[in-house]
């Protein structure tokens, strides 16, 4: 839909649509940052599972369910944050941040 | 509108909280069920008295070892449970996929009670954690939903953060209908929010690795694959074993062990006989037992110490299960489950309230409103209408408690389809008036029903039978008082 | 009987929380004095249902206390609901949506 006004358009007919608009953009920029937010934490939920296995204990349903209680712990907090946290991106930023610690906790010897 | 931190979680907590409460709504009332599981079985099997103690003879143990022998020939994986306070009979179980079924004996003579087969209360606790889809996709499914309710939470604490210690117990249930609702919301969410929160951390703790298993999504080509045991399915065995030595020597032994008096369970490998500690002594859920041997009954080892990790998940576990939790407690539980419950289906409500004018009524709203109705008023009609067809089907009927649960598919799928209809043809009052009318109708008449079908006498057990049947009274004068609103103007 | 107890100090606690909101002031006007013994008892009241029930109970107490607390507030919110709405208050609530 053209975004400029047509001359012979009221400016109460104009209105109702450019709001319809805003929020429809407004809608699609939560669903993507919800989208983005959600597969970071569902990918660093996944790397604690895994470096979960290092933790040393013999039992592995043992790793398992620690490695559970701490996504448990994590994830709807990951979410919230990352979904919170617009102005300047800080909340992906964290989001990243709490990814990339992941990673490193599974390469890194210890 | 500005878009404050308040209006980007409120958009958050509507839309998760209702896409995910259309099933949690079910999860959570299927988990309060669940709370009193032993008892609704007991009501479903009225045939096995409920007054025997929790003693038990030599030779009901014997006949007891014979029936697990012959469970084992069938390749069945079967177990015994001890009789306890809570349920003084003694059960040869075993795992059907789903629940566990089998037989009740007596604990005197061993004799087996001719007890109707249902599904019993193992439904509600099976369908609680795997909506009764196994664990893929079931489970993972409820856990998914779990992490969308610590998702809910917590955006619905961030709203409501301000007001959360004046408004601590508001509640206008006499203001306007969007108000009534909002507080009602709000009343169960905040003064309920510790149980919530702790039953929505704890079950998505139990079960997260089946939504996210412990192998890499990205597999690596030089990985070697496992090798993998030749082990049977859960609730099969590979080979029987040979007759059990008498088990009343070993459990006097293991109860001196374990410190548990009554209700343990008992199973039963090729070689080796486990006698566990019941769960009803403390909240951890130990796996505290005696091993002895299969053939001449010797002990081999008792595991009666957990390192603290272990010990950590035993009370995690033990706290959702509520195994432990004496009869006050239990109803503190079932009792928060409906508030839960409430939580959940009020909050669907609001959503629908918020959005019927904005909308329009277009085409997903009607669907919403349709899949609300199917939660709000078709889940309990299906959950009555087991109860229903527990006493309607003939106690002898072969496969029946497959077939209350085909039914309680059936009542929920109609609804569901009824609720679409009226929905998509704007008639949605209607449609709840009409859902309402039967959920009362149902919940009303299953103690009449109860009483006709003379399936029990009213001096075994009374207080299981009058209390069940009391709670479907109490829920069918809901569902009236409901209806008599609805058909009310609008404040 | 002492969850009976526990109960009713909860309730306390949850009334006089109740009595103190501003909004409450006008359907149950109060005597000089009453703000601190309101006070006193939002927060006495649910310490003493806590040692009630570790008494009781010291493994369970704390369950015991948390559930009784949840079921108390619910039924003295709806008693405080009933009340006010006898006293004709309830519909000068504004509608929120």
């Amino acid at each position: 839909m053209s975004r400029t006004k047509s001359p012979g358009m009221t400016a109460s007919s104009v209105q109702p649509d450019t709001r319809k608009n805003q929020k429809r953009q407004a809608v699609l920029r939560r669903l993507g940052l919800l989208a983005v937010v959600c597969a970071l934490s569902f990918l660093t939920a996944h790397l604690v599972m895994l470096d979960a296995q290092r933790l040393p204990f013999e039992d592995m349903r043992l790793k398992t369910d620690l490695g559970g209680m701490v996504i448990a712990a994590l994830f709807p907090v990951l979410v919230l944050v990352g979904f919170a946290g617009r102005r300047h991106w800080w909340g992906l930023i964290l989001g990243l941040v709490a990814c990339g610690s992941a990673i490193l906790a599974g390469i890194l010897p210890f | 509108m500005r878009e404050t931190l308040r209006v980007h979680m409120g958009w958050l907590h509507s839309w998760v909280g209702f896409l995910a409460g259309l099933l949690l709504a079910c999860i959570f009332a299927s988990g309060t069920l669940a709370v009193f599981d032993t008892e609704i079985t007991q009501w479903m099997q009225p045939e096995v008295p409920l007054t025997q103690g929790t003693s038990l003879t030599p030779a009901a143990l014997q006949a007891a070892a014979q029936a697990v022998q012959a469970e084992e020939e069938k390749g069945l994986s079967a177990f015994l449970t001890l009789p306890s306070q809570r349920d003084p009979v003694l059960r040869v179980l075993h795992y059907d996929g789903y629940e566990f079924v089998g037989t009740a004996l007596d604990s005197t003579t061993g004799a087996v009670f001719p007890a109707r087969e249902t599904a019993g209360g193992q439904f509600f606790y099976n369908f609680h954690f795997s909506l009764r889809g196994g664990n893929q996709p079931g489970v993972q499914i409820v856990t998914f939903l779990g992490l969308c309710l610590l998702v809910a939470i917590g955006s619905g604490l961030v709203i409501h953060i301000k007001a959360l210690w004046p408004d601590l117990i508001l509640f206008r249930p006499f203001g306007a209908r969007p108000r009534a609702w909002v507080d009602a919301h709000l009343i169960m969410g905040v003064l309920f929010l510790p149980f919530i929160a702790f039953m929505g951390y704890t079950g998505t703790a139990i079960h997260a690795r089946a939504l996210l298993p412990a192998e890499s999504f990205f597999p690596s080509h030089t990985a070697t694959p496992h090798k993998k045991e030749k082990t049977a399915p859960k609730g099969r065995v590979l080979q029987a074993g040979p007759l059990p030595p008498p088990l009343a020597p070993l459990i006097a032994q293991a109860r001196d062990v374990l410190r548990s008096p009554d209700g343990n369970l008992i199973l039963f490998t090729p070689d080796e006989v486990r006698i566990f500690k019941s769960d009803a002594f403390g909240p951890f859920l130990t796996r505290d037992h005696v091993a002895f041997s299969r053939k001449d009954g010797h002990s081999l080892r008792s595991v009666t110490q957990s390192p603290p990790a272990v010990a950590t998940m035993q009370l995690v576990r033990g706290l959702h299960y509520a195994r432990y939790a004496p009869l006050p407690l239990r109803w503190l539980y079932f009792l928060s489950g409906l508030a839960a419950t409430t939580l959940a289906a009020s909050g669907l409500v609001v959503f629908l309230m918020k959005r019927r004018r904005s909308s329009g009524e277009q085409f997903f709203f009607r669907i919403a409103e349709a899949l609300t109705m199917t939660t709000v008023v078709g889940f309990p009609t299906a959950i009555l209408g087991i109860f229903w067809v527990n006493r309607c089907l003939p106690a002898v009927f072969s496969g029946r408690a497959m077939m209350e649960i085909n039914l309680f598919f059936l009542v929920w799928g109609l609804c569901a389809a009824h609720a679409l209809l009226v929905s998509l043809t704007r008639h949605a009052a209607s449609g709840w008036r009409q859902q309402l009318g039967v959920l009362a109708g149902a919940g009303c008449g299953l103690p009449l029903l109860d009483l006709v079908s003379r399936s029990h006498a009213w001096a075994q057990g009374a207080s299981v039978f009058m209390t069940a049947d009391a709670l479907a009274f109490l829920t069918g004068l809901i569902a009236l008082c409901a209806l008599l609103k609805l058909r009310e103007p609008a404040a | 009987m002492t969850f009976l107890l526990v109960l009713a100090l909860w309730s306390a606690a949850f009334w006089c929380h109740e009595c103190l909101q501003p909004r409450t002031r006008s359907s149950f006007p109060r005597q000089a004095g009453a703000v601190s013994v309101n006070q006193i008892v939002r927060a006495l009241a649910p310490c003493l249902a806590l040692t009630l029930c570790l008494f009781q109970d010291p493994a369970l107490g704390i369950f015991y206390w948390l559930g009784l607390g949840s079921a108390a507030g619910l039924s003295t919110s709806v008693l405080m609901a009933v009340l006010k709405q006898k006293r004709g208050l309830a519909r000068m609530s504004k509608t929120p949506l």
